[in-house]
């Protein structure tokens, strides 16, 4: 052994004595999995726990706020040619009820005795009439809604100052802060305007809010990030379409979604250079020509010649994947005249449907090993999204929205024992438009 | 920490706290012995969690001859020759121009390398000869021996170290050059 051996061995020998590193926790957790019979790959128990007590949660809390909505009683006025709708919020009786909101309750129970309101079994709807006209006339309480802002407004206000109240369009709730009355209590709704309140016809007497329904198609472009890996920030790209199912200010969202993805593989190489080609002679025949002359006929096979030394190569690759996405959301949505905000939350199920994985291009060589070095996607994966975002209405059936998402993977994309993040997050900002029904 | 008969009776038993706690005692030096066997991390871990399963499923066979410690490296290493011989059908030759001998200055320089650097300077060797070199110049295998266990004959074993020997000489010298 040569002197530049011995320093070679020497080296390597004393830099890697008691040479030691830490292995990532995956590790651990796999031996452990695999040991105790547990399978990996699939969604932790804990998480899915954790997911299942989320959606129960959601579920009855939207359920018994829905259920515990009070009804509303619908009144209609028509003022200067606007159809308006009153609605008073009627709390459940108690005796402890205090304040307007009590007063006003007590009051309308006796109203529809006291006042009835000929040509209609309830509903009141008030001609159209000039501001003066109405200051001439001066029947009290010739309907229900004569009788409310009697009741509400007492004396305090001329009959002009309350019509100018009630008249103006930019309100649509009527914020009597000087009386304490809570706006929730009274508010006036203009179904032309808002389209939430849609298809509320002047005649009905009764009024629940109603359940509505909205289509919405999405794109999300978004970003998923593996903290600890080497593997580069991931882009994908989601089309969704989903159904909105609201009642009140709670929805669940769901529908399907194709989100598209990518990584850049790398292929390593082992392969022999082609050189060329020789012509094999495998057998040799005679002929006699015309002249009687013999003439040798070769029969030959061409052979490809390669180097006998391999080569190595990295080739790089776009491999590509599509997922089916079916996401389902409860959510909170408020509305302020055509401006929305909405909070949701909820499990996606994504589904690998498709991948393209091109092969290597080997050309004219001959392909002695191949190691593909992106690691492999499993065929399934879940994640809870959060997102927060804004509506706006454009007209009474289209709207746009916009809301930056944030999704945590309850198990990664990739095979578990390649990597050692298990639970990536993303960023996405989900922008679309939504058809009202 | 000693790991006595009990200790290994409960580690049979699949007992999670002894398992665990043997995994914790040797993981990270079986770790590093992986990572210049393999050819990156990632078949490091592969190496590191197959050896270690089969460390927990093959303990009835360690008969407390010899340390356990010795038992378990063993058992790497056998893994990590497993790997590779089903990854490598082939085995590969890299053409050397006459590499220049390592001056002094340039020992100064290599010496001060960590073993972390040295890593990086193994895992890009071919496989066959990352295995042959780390068979015989860290764990001192015969060449005889590094034949049986990879298949190979007794020159093939030493034409690889020989190799192996250059391009690292040769990587060195690249590497002091460029820091």
């Amino acid at each position: 052994m040569t002197e530049e051996n011995k320093y070679l061995d020497k080296l390597f020998q004393n830099k890697f004595s008691g040479f030691e590193a830490k292995p990532p926790a995956s590790v651990w957790e796999n031996v452990h999995a695999e040991l105790h019979g547990k399978g990996g790959g699939g969604v932790n128990p804990v998480n899915l726990a954790v997911l299942a007590a989320l959606v129960l949660i959601s579920g009855l809390l939207g359920f018994s706020i829905i259920k515990d909505s009070p009804s509303a009683t619908l009144n209609n006025i028509t003022i200067d040619g606007q159809t308006a709708m009153l609605i008073e919020y009627v709390p459940p009786a108690s005796p402890e009820m205090q304040g307007p909101a009590a007063i006003i309750e007590n009051k309308q129970r006796h109203a529809p005795e006291a006042k009835p309101v000929p040509g209609s079994s309830g509903t009141m709807s008030k001609p159209e009439k000039t501001e003066s006209a109405v200051q001439a006339e001066n029947v009290p309480h010739n309907s229900l809604h004569d009788y409310y802002v009697e009741e509400t407004f007492g004396s305090a206000f001329s009959e002009e100052a309350r019509l100018a109240m009630l008249r103006s369009r930019r309100s649509y709730s009527l914020h009597t802060s000087m009386l304490a009355l809570n706006s929730q209590n009274i508010q006036v709704r203009d179904s032309k305007l808002n389209p939430k309140y849609a298809g509320i016809n002047d005649g009905e007497r009764q009024y629940n809010r109603r359940a509505s329904w909205q289509l919405g198609v999405f794109f999300t472009p978004e970003v998923v990030l593996y903290p600890e890996d080497s593997i580069p920030n991931q882009r994908s790209y989601t089309f969704e379409v989903t159904g909105k199912w609201q009642k009140n200010e709670f929805f669940i969202e769901s529908g399907l979604g194709l989100s598209f993805s990518s990584d850049d593989g790398k292929y390593a190489i082992d392969y022999e250079k082609f050189l060329g080609t020789y012509d094999d002679v495998y057998n040799v025949t005679f002929d006699t020509t015309e002249g009687g002359t013999i003439v040798p006929v070769y029969h030959t096979n061409i052979v490809s010649v390669y180097d006998s030394i391999d080569k190595y190569r990295i080739e790089q690759t776009k491999n590509r994947y599509t997922y089916l996405q079916v996401p389902v959301y409860i959510g909170f949505h408020k509305e302020v005249n055509r401006f929305g905000w909405f909070i949701k939350g909820g499990p996606i199920l994504s589904i690998l449907v498709n991948e393209n994985i091109p092969k290597p291009d080997a050309g004219n060589d001959r392909i002695v090993n191949i190691d593909q070095k992106m690691p492999t996607r499993v065929n399934a994966s879940w994640q809870l999204a959060f997102s927060a975002g804004l509506t706006y209405q454009l007209s009474q059936k289209v709207g746009i929205a916009i809301e930056p998402t944030f999704k945590y993977y309850l198990n990664s994309q990739y095979e578990r024992k390649y990597i050692t993040t298990r639970h990536p997050y993303s960023f996405g900002l989900r922008t679309g438009l939504l058809f009202n029904f | 920490m000693h790991f006595d008969e009990d200790f290994i009776e409960r580690c049979l038993n699949n007992d999670s706290k002894s398992q665990g706690e043997l995994y914790r005692q040797f993981a990270p030096k079986m770790f590093g012995i992986c990572l210049r066997y393999a050819k990156n991390q990632m078949e490091a871990e592969d190496v590191l969690q197959e050896g270690f399963i089969k460390v927990f499923r093959y303990l009835k066979d360690y008969r407390n001859e010899g340390s356990l410690e010795g038992w378990i490296r063993r058992t790497m290493v056998n893994t990590a020759i497993n790997f590779y011989k089903k990854k490598v059908k082939y085995q590969k030759d890299v053409s050397l121009d006459q590499t220049e001998p390592i001056n002094n200055e340039e020992e100064s320089a290599i010496d001060k390398l960590s073993a972390k650097e040295l890593l990086v300077l193994i895992h890009e060797l071919p496989d066959g000869y990352r295995m042959v070199f780390n068979l015989n110049v860290i764990e001192g295998y015969t060449h005889k021996e590094i034949g049986k266990m990879l298949n190979i004959s007794e020159n093939t074993s030493k034409s690889q170290l020989s190799r192996a020997r250059g391009v690292l000489q040769e990587k060195l010298k690249w590497k002091v050059k460029g820091d």
